[in-house]
C-alpha cells in the first residue's frame, strides 16, 4: 500500500532560523494478498421445510494494515541578536501538531532532515506521544533517529510536535530568509 | 455469479445479479481518523411469496471469529404496483445471530409478493478492532430466507 507523503521544510539562519512547510505521511507497504482467503463455492438456493426457501452468499470482510500521519503548518524559527558577551540562547517552537491513525502494532514515529545544517547549527524534535507511546528529544540530522516508540492502535490527533534551532556565535548571519530544510516524519515498524 | 432459481410451493427466492462470493475491503483513514466503512451494492435479489399468507424476508450469518463489523440492507427496487411492504434499516450480521427481519408484511395475492431489491452491504472497523493481518479475515455465510411471518 502506497500513501502520498509530506514534507516539512526547515529553515535555519545564523541570527534567524526558520522552518517552513512540513507534512509527513508515511506508511508502511503491505501485501493485501498475503492473507487473502479463497471462499467457498456459493451454494445454490435451498428449499427449507416449513415452505421457506434460503440463499446464500459468502462476504469477506477485510481489513489491511493502515498506517498515517499528517502533520499541521509550516514553522519559522528566529534567532534573536544575543546581547553582548552573551551566547545565543536556544530558541523554541511548539506551534505544530501531527495526527496519526494506527491499526496494528509496535509502530514507531521516525525523523529526519533532507541535508545537514551548516556547521554550527542544529535543530532538535519532541513529539507529543500518543497514549501508551513514548517519545524522546531528538536532534535531527539526514540520519533517521527515533522520535516516537510503541505505537498501537491508535487514532489521535492534535499531538504536539516542539522544535528547537541553535545556532552558535560561529555562525555568521544569513538575513531573514533563513536556512531551510525538510523535516521528514515517517511511520514505520519498530 | 448467481445461483439457480428454486421454487416450493411456487414461493422463489433468488439472486438476479451478483450472489457470488463478495470481499470488502478496508483500506482508508484519515490521519487521525477511523477506518473507513467498505461498501458492496452489487447483489440484487427477486423473491415471490406465494405461500398464502403474509411472507418475510430475514437474514443471518455464520462467521466463526468475527473481528470486524458487518451491515446488510435490503433496499427494495420494484414490487408491484400498488402495493406496500415494510423495508427495514440495517441489519448488524453477527455471528450466531438469530435470523433478522429485513422485508415484512408480504402479502400473500398483492403485487408485492413479488419484487426485486438490493443488498448493501457495509463494512466497518475501528483502530482498536486491528487489522486482518494480525486476525484473519472476517469470512461471513449470509443467509437469506423467504417464509411465514
Amino acid at each position: 500500500m502506497v500513501h502520498p507523503q509530506r514534507y516539512k521544510t526547515v529553515g535555519l539562519a545564523a541570527w534567524a532560523l526558520s522552518l517552513f512547510s512540513a507534512c509527513v505521511v508515511a506508511l508502511l507497504g503491505l501485501s493485501p494478498s498475503a492473507w487473502a482467503q479463497t471462499p467457498p463455492p456459493l451454494p445454490d438456493a435451498i428449499p427449507l421445510a416449513g415452505n421457506q426457501v434460503s440463499l446464500s452468499q459468502t462476504v469477506t470482510v477485510r481489513v489491511l494494515e493502515i498506517n498515517r500521519i499528517a502533520i499541521s503548518g509550516d514553522v519559522l524559527i528566529p534567532i534573536a541578536e544575543a546581547e553582548a558577551g552573551t551566547p545565543l540562547s536556544p530558541v523554541t517552537h511548539s506551534g505544530s501538531t501531527y495526527a496519526l491513525t494506527v491499526n496494528g502494532s509496535d509502530k514507531k514515529i521516525v525523523g529526519s532532515l533532507d541535508t545537514e545544517f551548516p556547521a554550527g547549527m542544529e535543530l532538535s524534535v519532541e513529539l507529543t506521544p500518543p497514549p501508551g507511546a513514548t517519545a524522546t528529544r531528538r536532534i535531527l540530522s539526514s540520519d533517521p533517529v527515533d522520535l516516537v516508540k510503541g505505537v498501537n492502535l491508535i487514532a489521535a490527533t492534535n499531538l504536539g510536535i516542539t522544535y528547537t534551532g541553535h545556532a552558535d556565535i560561529t555562525v555568521a548571519p544569513t538575513g531573514t530568509a533563513g536556512i531551510s530544510r525538510r523535516v521528514t516524519f515517517t511511520l514505520t515498524s519498530n | 455469479m448467481g445461483t439457480s432459481a428454486t421454487s416450493v410451493d411456487a414461493q422463489r427466492l433468488e439472486f438476479l445479479t451478483g450472489g457470488g462470493p463478495i470481499t470488502l475491503e478496508i483500506s482508508e483513514a484519515p490521519p487521525g481518523g477511523e477506518p473507513v466503512d467498505a461498501t458492496d451494492a452489487g447483489t440484487r435479489i427477486f423473491w415471490d411469496a406465494n405461500l398464502g399468507v403474509p411472507a418475510k424476508l430475514v437474514v443471518s450469518t455464520m462467521a466463526t471469529s468475527q473481528h470486524f463489523r458487518l451491515f446488510v440492507e435490503l433496499q427494495v427496487t420494484s414490487y408491484g404496483t400498488g402495493s406496500m411492504v415494510d423495508m427495514h434499516p440495517e441489519v448488524e450480521l453477527v455471528d450466531g445471530m438469530f435470523d433478522e427481519d429485513i422485508l415484512t408484511n408480504i402479502l400473500p395475492g398483492s403485487r408485492s409478493q413479488q419484487g426485486t431489491g438490493l443488498l448493501r452491504y457495509r463494512a466497518s472497523a475501528r483502530v482498536a478492532d486491528g487489522n486482518s493481518q494480525t486476525h484473519g479475515d472476517d469470512t461471513h455465510t449470509v443467509t437469506y430466507t423467504l417464509l411465514a411471518q
